[in-house]
């Protein structure tokens, strides 16, 4: 039998990113996860780079829209104008 | 009957605008501009929404034609000239600075340190100067939660390309964030094992 069982930290490693976005397909998942119950240095990673997108997402989620700016846009809207060029 | 007569347009495309004027802001890097391409976006949605028909995909939708607005804006054009140089960075470029200048010892969660340090209009400067594709490609994926198949379907690319795309781009993210982080006094870089 040939299926992988457990993967490595270089295996853990270059399928990171695809980890925190979600989108490794479920084996790949569980095997992932199994290596980081086990391993404190890429489990630290992992943790990291998944606090770094979350928290870089919800500051810049928090920069604020000027406050008449959306008001603005779909007046606009309702008077579309010929794009500037 | 005027587009905006419709409900359901005026209120997916309210739903959506909020974070639409954020991605646009990125992209644009400037408020007259974002808006102008976001006026482009709008006239062209209220234009193809009765044919395209986009449904349950209209932020998809929308911000495909927010993109193809931008290939062809102004904007674009303005910024050809002064391109910014690509920061390549290696993968977890911020983990590995982090950890020399002593702050994993400080803390369980350094990388909530580390961004405290920055407020967010800082974040918003680094993305703005990430190069033209990777810019667009990450204010996509951080304004919006997307997966790879929806990036690549906003940016007419094969789902593998925006994958390695967006990959690269945050790497490029990670390091123009230390810059920022270490040009605005936030982190003392020569100050190895006592971090501002």
């Amino acid at each position: 039998m040939n299926e992988t069982t457990f993967f490595t930290c270089e295996e853990t490693f270059r399928r990171m990113k695809d980890y925190v976005d979600r989108e490794l397909p479920a084996a790949d998942v569980a095997l992932v996860e199994m290596h980081l119950k086990v391993c404190g240095a890429c489990a630290s990673e992992y943790r990291f780079e998944q606090t770094l997108l979350r928290e870089t997402r919800a500051k810049l989620r928090s920069v604020p829209t000027p406050p008449d700016a959306i008001a603005r846009l779909l007046r606009g809207a309702s008077s579309p104008k010929e794009p500037r060029e | 009957m005027h587009v905006l007569a419709d409900s359901d347009f005026e209120k997916l495309l309210t739903a959506i605008l909020d974070r639409a004027y954020g991605v646009a802001l990125r992209m644009a890097r400037g408020t007259e501009e974002a808006e102008l391409l976001l006026t482009e976006t709008i006239a062209e949605a209220v234009r193809r929404y009765p044919t395209d028909a986009p449904g349950p995909a209209f932020g998809l939708w929308f911000y495909r034609l927010l993109v193809e607005a931008f290939g062809k804006s102004r904007a674009r054009r303005l910024r050809e000239s002064k391109q910014p140089e690509a920061e390549e960075a290696t993968e977890l470029f911020l983990y590995h600075e982090t950890q020399r200048l002593g702050m994993h010892s400080q803390s369980r969660d350094p990388a909530a340190v580390f961004l405290a340090k920055l407020r967010p209009e800082q974040i918003a400067a680094a993305v703005e100067a990430l190069p033209d594709d990777y810019r667009v490609l990450c204010a996509l994926y951080l304004y919006e939660d997307l997966r790879y198949v929806e990036l690549a379907a906003i940016l007419g690319v094969a789902p593998s390309v925006a994958r390695s795309r967006l990959h690269r781009g945050r790497n490029m993210l990670q390091r123009t964030l230390w810059r920022v982080a270490v040009e605005s006094g936030a982190i003392q870089e020569s100050a190895a094992g006592n971090p501002a």
